[in-house]
């Protein structure tokens, strides 16, 4: 049941909430206190089955009598009523621009380094139960989408194949944005650059009724939140990257979301699926030009690689990503989405080659003919 | 040298030794005594003026009333340096009066213009001129430097009038010389006031030196007015207590105190005794006859022995090979816990912590001493009391401070080698704490041993270390009480104030969230604290 995204109302309202329990402590003369999730790592738990990660029963209380949590409580209050003011005024912030405005809003306030407000803003988000965005400070914007898909910002209605430019820019915060009609039978969401504007420029996503989503490497937050919208409403997510131990983690950052973003599930899009570059493709779609296009792993890859091995999503899907990731430890190569380009001899050949591994990539990962 | 050149060589050199007397060895040496620069000369001149002026008072048992003036003349004098360029010095004018016993008429002459050989050869006595080189030194350097004579006033209970002399000394002969002599009038009973005039540098240390002065003798009253670069001002410091402090006893000096020479030189003057066991324990403490007897017994000798035939070494191994009882120990005169507590307090009003140890009597080498030790802590005016440093250490010897040579006294080393970490004090370089902290150390003995004849410092023997630290010790102790509850009293402040300023904060951020006016958070504070004194 696809989870249906709060308004900007009910989150003011929800972050007045915390403000009246506060009040009440300090018109009682109680001492106020806030129990949240605790956010350690230890508390991150992989749930194989539900192949996502989330917070564990641990908890943590953030209690108005204990010095040392005073400054947290303090700042978790002020943060509250400058989100609270922000939205109602329709303005985000950034993570950095909260650090500045706690830095002055008092002496006792002021964080010793951006990460302690960046813990406040954590804080909030697993208290709240709402990621960041939902309350305005918003991730930098990375990343675009393309495709006869329509979506309802706030202010207006867009499609993503009249944007201009390299299609629709997925913003920082994708929260009360809403996905409408949209033509299109899966969205594949691809590593790199260059491929997504071939794509483009072949006017394959029309001819094929497909959405293409740019990453541009690990997708920002709002595009993970993209995803995960277009995962609720029914669409089928194809994950295209290199062939590298890094891309193995970009598709399961997608996936299965992160251990930093363990407390908030709507990060993730558990029915995406990985769709390549995948390592049996190397022999499946590359024969001839296999030599040219295996470059070496370096000694940063291989020490990545080994730290897969123990990542916690490693060991789901029946071992599936310890083969694949076992693949570059036996042969010390990979290669990239770059490598297309090596089976063609004119450039004419380019779209016969995206369409074939397309064609039967969609099929056998997302069970969608193209 | 031939056989006859050498001996005529030791023959003029007796000579010059008989020819030598304490006036010409005086005039001699006297930049060891501490007229080396014109500040330690005024310091030393008020030293020696103001322990003549406390024994006198001590012997009438009549509280002290010290009116001290010193005054920079507008005379200037160059004394010879070792540039050979000579330094330019102010001449000051010193006088200090006293409400002593004074000094019969027919004596004054001799006790201030004649300088004495210490005399104590068979009797030792806790005194401030121990080894001292006396008023009539001070009389000299000023003679010496400035050619002016000496004022004294002195009157004695009964006497009329007072007796006014002007006089100074005859180096050669060692004798006063009398310039004006005759009575005057005098408002006073008794007392005595000199009045002289020396090459001088007024600077901080003779106000310090006159309250360290004050923490030994608590019951001591001193009126200082001063006229120095033409500014007059006037300081007064007022008696602690009002209390005499226990008189000093004469007392025998102990056979493990005494060398060889000295042993020998007594038994030289002795007529009376016809044996040695008569001998030793009429003149030496703890000493009876069957003591003697077991003593000349070890040595070998016999007791019947005429004590010219003494043999100083043997007795005095066989002495030291058995266990003689300590002398009687309660013979000082110390100031007590109490009334250095009280010096303190007037010294210091504002001070935070304020504590003395008084240790028991104990001796060393047959000497009796006793020592003292107090502190000051915290608040403005310890801070301020010297600027150069923040930890002073006030050192005292039979009550009379040790302005100089600081860190070759063990009255310093004592407190250095505390470890005062153990006690709650932050501590920086060479173990001296760091916290702004006042610290007196006093000994009294019959004997101080001094490392130089100039008595700057007290040199370091193993029992009186001992004393010291003991007493440093146990003030440590109520030291560290002190600053932990302090601490604990300045977290529970600081831990409201802390906890205010975050509520504070707190109260608006929720009452705009909620969009009230004003949020009350005291309730909280007082749920955390109790009732505050904000709320009292």
């Amino acid at each position: 049941m696809p989870e249906r995204s709060l308004s900007v109302q009910e989150v003011m309202d929800k972050l007045k909430e915390l403000g009246s329990r506060l009040s009440e402590s300090l018109s009682k003369g109680d001492v106020p206190s806030v129990e949240h999730r605790r956010l350690s790592k230890s508390n991150v738990k992989f749930d194989l089955n539900q192949h996502t990660y989330e917070l564990g029963n641990g908890s943590a209380e953030i209690r108005g009598d204990r010095k040392s949590s005073l400054k947290k409580l303090t700042a978790l209050a002020f943060l509250t009523r400058v989100s609270h003011e922000r939205l109602e005024i329709g303005l985000s912030t950034t993570k950095r621009d909260y650090y500045y405005l706690q830095k002055s809003r008092h002496p006792l306030l002021i964080p010793s380094n951006q990460a302690e407000s960046d813990d406040v803003i954590r804080v909030a988000e697993v208290l709240h139960d709402l990621s960041r965005e939902t309350f305005g400070v918003v991730a930098q914007s990375k990343g675009y989408l393309y495709g006869d898909i329509t979506l309802k910002e706030p202010k207006m209605t867009i499609n993503c194949m009249q944007t201009g430019g390299d299609g629709y820019s997925v913003p920082g915060n994708v929260e009360y944005i809403d996905i409408g009609d949209s033509n299109i039978k899966a969205l594949i969401a691809i590593e790199k650059e260059g491929i997504y504007r071939n794509l483009m420029e072949l006017g394959l996503p029309q001819k094929l009724n497909i959405g293409v989503a740019m990453l541009g490497g690990q997708p920002s937050r709002g595009m993970r939140r993209m995803l995960r919208k277009f995962s609720d409403a029914g669409y089928p997510i194809g994950i295209w990257t290199d062939l590298n131990p890094y891309s193995l983690r970009i598709a399961a950052n997608i996936i299965y979301g992160s251990i930093q973003s363990a407390h908030i599930s709507r990060l993730s899009a558990p029915n995406a699926k990985f769709m390549g570059l995948e390592t049996q493709d190397v022999d499946e779609f590359f024969p001839k030009v296999k030599r040219v296009i295996l470059e070496p792993l370096t000694e940063e890859d291989l020490k990545a690689t080994n730290d897969n091995v123990s990542l916690p999503y490693m060991q789901g899907d029946d071992g599936y990503w310890l083969r694949e990731n076992q693949w570059f430890i036996d042969n010390l190569k990979k290669t990239e989405l770059e490598a297309f380009n090596a089976l063609t001899k004119h450039a004419r050949d380019l779209e016969e080659v995206y369409l074939q591994y397309l064609r039967a990539k969609t099929k056998e990962k997302l069970n969608v003919t193209i | 040298m031939t056989v006859d050149q050498l001996r005529l060589a030791a023959e003029l050199e007796a000579q010059k030794m008989r020819e030598s007397n304490p006036a010409q060895y005086f005039e001699r040496n006297l930049h060891q005594l501490g007229f080396s620069d014109p500040e330690h000369s005024l310091l030393q001149t008020l030293k020696e003026m103001i322990d003549n002026s406390l024994d006198a008072t001590e012997l009438g048992d009549i509280l002290p009333e010290l009116r001290l003036e010193i005054e920079e003349t507008k005379d200037e004098i160059t004394l010879p340096s070792q540039t050979g360029r000579g330094r330019k010095a102010s001449i000051y004018r010193v006088r200090l009066e006293d409400n002593g016993v004074g000094i019969m008429p027919d004596k004054i002459s001799d006790s201030i213009g004649k300088l004495l050989y210490g005399s104590k050869l068979t009797t030792l006595k806790q005194s401030r001129g121990q080894q001292g080189i006396g008023i009539s030194a001070v009389v000299l350097y000023s003679q010496l430097t400035t050619l002016r004579p000496t004022t004294v006033i002195s009157k004695v209970s009964g006497n009329q009038n007072a007796r006014r002399i002007v006089l100074k000394i005859d180096v050669d002969k060692n004798e006063p010389v009398t310039v004006e002599e005759g009575d005057i009038p005098s408002a006073h009973d008794h007392g005595t006031s000199i009045e002289l005039f020396l090459p001088a540098r007024y600077s901080d240390k003779v106000e310090r030196y006159l309250k360290e002065l004050s923490i030994g003798n608590p019951h001591m009253r001193l009126a200082l007015a001063k006229r120095i670069a033409g500014e007059s001002s006037e300081l007064t410091l007022e008696r602690a207590t009002d209390q005499m402090p226990p008189m000093t006893k004469e007392i025998k000096p102990h056979l493990s105190s005494i060398d060889a020479g000295t042993l020998y030189r007594m038994a030289e003057v002795d007529d009376d005794c016809r044996t040695l066991v008569s001998f030793l324990s009429k003149h030496f403490a703890t000493m009876s006859g069957k003591t003697a007897r077991r003593i000349l017994q070890a040595a070998k000798l016999p007791p019947n022995l005429k004590p010219k035939s003494i043999k100083a070494d043997r007795i005095l191994e066989a002495a030291r090979n058995m266990k003689l009882r300590r002398p009687k120990l309660d013979v000082l005169s110390y100031i007590g816990e109490d009334e250095l507590k009280s010096s303190l307090r007037n010294l210091f009003p504002d001070a935070e912590f304020i504590d003395a140890v008084s240790r028991p009597p104990w001796s060393y080498q047959g000497i009796p001493f006793r020592t003292e030790v107090a502190v000051a802590m915290g608040g403005q005016s310890v801070t301020n009391y010297d600027e150069q440093r923040k930890v002073t250490v006030i050192r005292l010897a039979n009550k009379v401070p040790l302005p100089y040579d600081l860190s070759d006294c063990e009255l310093y080393r004592a407190v250095s080698e505390v470890d005062w970490r153990n006690y709650g004090l932050d501590t920086g370089e060479r173990g001296i704490p760091t916290d702004s902290v006042i610290f007196v150390t006093s000994i009294v003995a019959s004997k101080v041993p001094y490392t130089s004849p100039g008595k700057f410092a007290v040199a370091r023997v193993a029992e009186i270390h001992d004393e010291l630290t003991l007493a440093l010790q146990e003030l440590g102790r109520g030291m560290r009480t002190h600053i932990q509850r302090k601490n604990k009293e300045e977290s529970v402040a600081k831990r409201l104030e802390y906890f205010r300023g975050y509520y504070g904060i707190l109260a608006e951020e929720v009452a705009a969230i909620t969009g009230v006016q004003k949020l009350d958070y005291e309730g909280t504070i007082e749920k955390l604290f109790g009732r505050t004194e904000a709320d009292a």
